[in-house]
């Protein structure tokens, strides 16, 4: 092969990179290891798992039934390209086209876009998005509900923009967001951002939100919009990991996007669109790529490129299988066994600190035995996240999260955090 | 033959199908009352599908799907390569997947290490002084950089500096990501034989330039011969140098961004360390940058960070599959990797440049661009690219770079065996043949794909974004 291109060695095809810039040295990086070694060295690296985890925070163990597994890992899907070629991927964007339809269905939107990396980033490009619809507006309110990382991606996304972000606190008692400005400077704002259930898990219900205002809704625990009514929103965005998507550390995962059809132009993300093909066929493309980067360049709605393919193959595959009913069997299941728990823990002197309705997630003071959880933990069994990580003023409080895969169990768990506990 | 076409999903359901159930009962939980009303509206349509009925609708929609294991996909700059399955087989390890970013760390004692090992490879590979895995993918890693860029010139009070330069071989994410950043974009044409010369970037250099934004090798797959002359002359008006990293699969050992002048760089790691595609995604963008740019960095401490891009750590799922890669080559297998992703696309320039249309003679690294520009009939890029599918392969990136009319983009990649590339060879020249012979059987192509020629046109003017029940009846 060098002799058919003229070089007479490999080094011969880097002519054209002047000596000055090259390496001197080769690169000093471990390997070639053989599959066997890579995986016993990965072995050794392990520590031991948690027996138990009720931990939530915008990621949920919930079970991922065997199909979605097995068909999410075809190569077709796995080693696929993003579809630019149509007649080359109409699997893939049936996909997404599917993928849409679900999250719009969910959300109560007319339309939702191909995903977005994560829930952090959907959130972040809707306010950009409200942004671009109401350039006149100057100020963001930002509920303190808000998942504490997506509201730094805002931060960071909004840093460099000439807008003022109001933080909006929540109700001690209720731990509902408490909108207390007046409507018209509600109505004059850029967006009033969301997030329901919020991070506290309590369901918000928009008391004193003007209904005319622009709503920017985050959602981290999709599961919940199975059951619940969706929060009203010009702008719906959200965490599609409860469907099918292993927690993975936190990514990937995939956002989604969903609004209402006069505002397809201004929207981020991919879009697959119905169509015919020569013979009158129906199929499906990518649609209003003029609103994109490679197309539309420094006046691209996003610079989105490549986004969570895979991860809305799951949600896709896991919405499928599960069906309606199912789906709303897990949110239920999900939500009982956090009303079994949080009434247990109650009952075991540990209040809960929040006394707005919940779905699967909920915070519980554990002041009267503050050193319970790091007890429990020794013996793997997490309980909750410490709040005191973003909070400093909610010492011994813990976000803590359930799912179906903990509902068999709850009896079991009360009974092994009052065999630790301190008695009264 | 035309493959069989399927319906949408929710064409395949009925209210009357329980939904998949796995979890029993528990009536000690049960007893509990929920304290919200569970909705009950008609959600478009969704309903339940027998579990059979979705494992062959989500199979044969793949096999609707052209993918890497089928055949070659030589993508210019989307570097196709193959995606070992030993990294999917690690990535599905139960204690990799179902990991929770809020675990106390001791609990992710291999987690942090791998990412350590991979912050500490990457920095190595582009000889940087520190790396943030955080960011989602490339583009978000170049927004990043752009943050960090306008971040540290506030910090200096240079706040003034509001022009980004960006060549006409850029890729769209840069100027999408510079305007997101609040930067104002100026566009630099390549010089005549295809890479930016130092003598057109001076006329442009002033005390408002912020940055500059080149991939090197550039997007013809050209190394940019100037960059480091480019470098100095940006940092001596008190710009940087962002240096995109889209095309990194033809340099790793060969040269080291970060030390010849780039001050900050995106790596994608499913590009060049083989995490896969997954039909648009996930990617994975890490940032590399040098030791003025640290206090910028996403989440760095000290109060000068521009903040977080991401939630939690960035896409772990990509990280181990990117750390599995690059033990399994090692230092020189990652070097070797680029001289024969380079040896591949030279060869194919070699074979090709005969039957289609070179614009620069200049020589080139992991890739190569040809046009349209001879062939017959008044065919174009459009009609070869849709003809090359009927051989069996995936067409080549068409229409881009943008300042080449009528652009077929091709990179093989190193994974691509002597005896693929040689069919490939074959193939192309035969749909060149044919434009002579049988130019209306180019024109209708493809021939053998589930649908034909789509009307893209008529996607955007009625605009059907989501299945309707009423639709699927008319």
């Amino acid at each position: 092969m060098l002799a058919s291109v003229g070089a007479k060695d490999m080094e011969a095809l880097l002519h054209s990179i002047p000596p000055e810039v090259r390496m001197k040295r080769p690169l000093q990086i471990e390997g070639p290891l053989p599959e066997s070694t890579l995986l016993r060295r990965l072995e050794a690296l392990k520590a031991p798992e948690p027996r138990v985890s009720l931990l939530g925070g915008g990621l949920y163990r919930h079970e991922i039934p065997t199909p979605v597994d097995a068909l999410c890992g075809r190569s077709e899907w796995v080693t696929s390209y993003t579809p630019y070629q149509p007649e080359l991927a109409q699997g893939t964007l049936m996909m997404y086209f599917e993928f849409q339809t679900y999250l719009a269905a969910l959300t109560g939107q007319e339309i939702a876009n191909g995903g977005m990396y994560d829930g952090s980033t959907a959130c972040a490009e809707g306010v950009l998005m409200a942004m671009r619809l109401r350039d006149k507006a100057r100020c963001v309110y930002v509920s303190a509900g808000l998942h504490p990382e997506y509201r730094e991606v805002l931060d960071t996304f909004l840093k460099f923009h000439d807008v003022e972000i109001v933080t909006l606190p929540i109700d001690p008692s209720t731990g509902k967001t408490q909108f207390n400005v007046a409507s018209d400077r509600q109505d004059a704002a850029i967006a009033m951002v969301v997030q329901s259930p919020n991070f506290f898990g309590v369901i918000e219900d928009g008391v004193g939100l003007s209904p005319t205002a622009f709503v920017v809704s985050a959602c981290a625990e999709a599961m919940s919009l199975a059951v619940l009514k969706p929060f009203p929103s010009s702008i719906a965005t959200g965490e599609c990991q409860s469907f099918g998507i292993p927690m993975q550390l936190g990514g990937p995962t995939a956002g989604f996007f969903a609004t209402r059809k006069e505002f397809v132009r201004q929207m981020p993300g991919r879009l697959v669109g119905k169509t015919i093909d020569a013979d009158g066929k129906d199929a499906l493309c990518i649609t209003l790529a003029t609103r994109e980067q490679f197309i539309r360049r420094e006046k691209a709605t996003s610079n989105i490129c490549t986004a969570s393919g895979l991860m809305c193959l799951r949600t896709t595959t896991y919405l499928s299988l599960m069906g309606r009913s199912g789906v709303q069997e897990i949110a239920i299941k999900s939500a009982k066994a956090a009303q079994a728990m949080a009434h247990g823990l109650s009952a075991l002197g540990f209040p809960i600190v929040f006394s707005g309705e919940y779905f699967n997630e909920f915070v519980v003071d554990f002041s009267r035995d503050p050193e319970l959880p790091k007890r429990l933990e020794e013996m793997g069994f997490l309980l909750g996240i410490p709040l005191e990580r973003w909070f400093a003023d909610r010492r011994n409080q813990r976000l803590i999260a359930l799912t179906e895969i903990h509902y068999p169990d709850v009896d079991r768990l009360l009974e092994e955090v009052r065999t630790h506990a301190r008695h009264h | 033959m035309r493959a069989i076409t399927e319906p949408a999903i929710f064409e395949l359901g009925s209210d009357e199908n329980p939904g998949f159930s796995c979890v029993g009962t528990n009536p000690s939980v049960d007893k509990f009352n929920l304290p919200f009303a569970i909705r009950n509206d008609e959600m478009g349509g969704w309903s339940q599908v027998n579990e059979i009925d979705v494992v062959r609708h989500y199979t044969r929609l793949s096999t609707l799907n052209f993918d890497i294991n089928r055949g070659m996909y030589p993508l210019g700059s989307c570097t196709m390569k193959h995606n070992p399955l030993l990294n999917e087989r690690v990535a599905g390890d139960p204690h990799f997947a179902h990991c929770h970013p809020y675990w106390p760390a001791s609990f992710l004692k291999a987690h942090h290490e791998v990412m350590c090992e991979l912050a500490r490879d990457l920095a190595e590979v582009s000889g940087f002084d520190e790396i943030s895995i955080q960011p989602a993918a490339g583009a978000q890693g170049e927004l990043a950089a752009v943050f960090m860029i306008k971040a540290y010139l506030e910090s200096k009070g240079l706040g003034h500096k509001k022009t980004v330069l960006i060549p006409d071989t850029a890729h769209g994410t840069n100027p999408a990501s510079a305007a997101m950043a609040g930067f104002n974009c100026k566009h630099i044409a390549s010089g005549p034989d295809g890479w930016l010369r130092i003598e057109d970037v001076l006329p442009h250099l002033d005390d408002t330039v912020a940055a500059i934004m080149v991939t090197n090798p550039n997007t013809l797959g050209i190394y940019e011969r100037d960059f480091v002359k480019i470098a100095d002359a940006v940092h001596n008006v008190g710009g940087l140098v962002y240096m995109d990293g889209a095309n990194f699969n033809a340099i790793m050992g060969v040269f080291q961004p970060g030390k010849i002048g780039a001050d900050v760089m995106h790596f994608n790691l499913h590009k060049t360390f083989t995490t896969p595609h997954g039909g648009g995604g996930p990617g994975s963008g890490p940032i590399g940058f040098n030791r003025q740019l640290s206090p910028f960095a996403p989440s760095a401490p000290g109060g000068k960070s521009i903040g977080r891009m991401k939630a939690y750590f960035g896409q772990w799922g990509m990280f181990i599959r990117a750390w599995c890669y690059i033990r399994a080559l090692g230092g020189a297998g990652l070097h070797q990797a680029s001289l024969d992703a380079i040896l591949n696309a030279n060869y194919l320039r070699k074979h090709l440049e005969s039957a289609l249309s070179l614009p620069y003679s200049t020589s080139t690294l992991h890739e190569v661009v040809f046009t349209d520009k001879n062939f017959p009939n008044g065919l174009i890029t459009l009609d070869f690219a849709k003809r090359i599918i009927d051989h069996g392969f995936h067409p080549p990136t068409t229409y881009f770079p943008i300042m080449v009319k009528g652009a077929i983009m091709i990179e093989p990649t190193e994974t691509e065996p002597r005896r693929e590339l040689d069919r490939f060879i074959e193939a192309v020249r035969s749909v060149v043949e044919e434009m002579r012979t049988n130019p209306d059987m180019v024109k209708r192509a493809p021939h053998t794909t589930p649908v034909r020629r789509l009307d893209e046109t008529r996607a955007a003017r009625q605009l059907e974004l989501r299945w309707r029940p009423n639709a699927a009846k008319a």
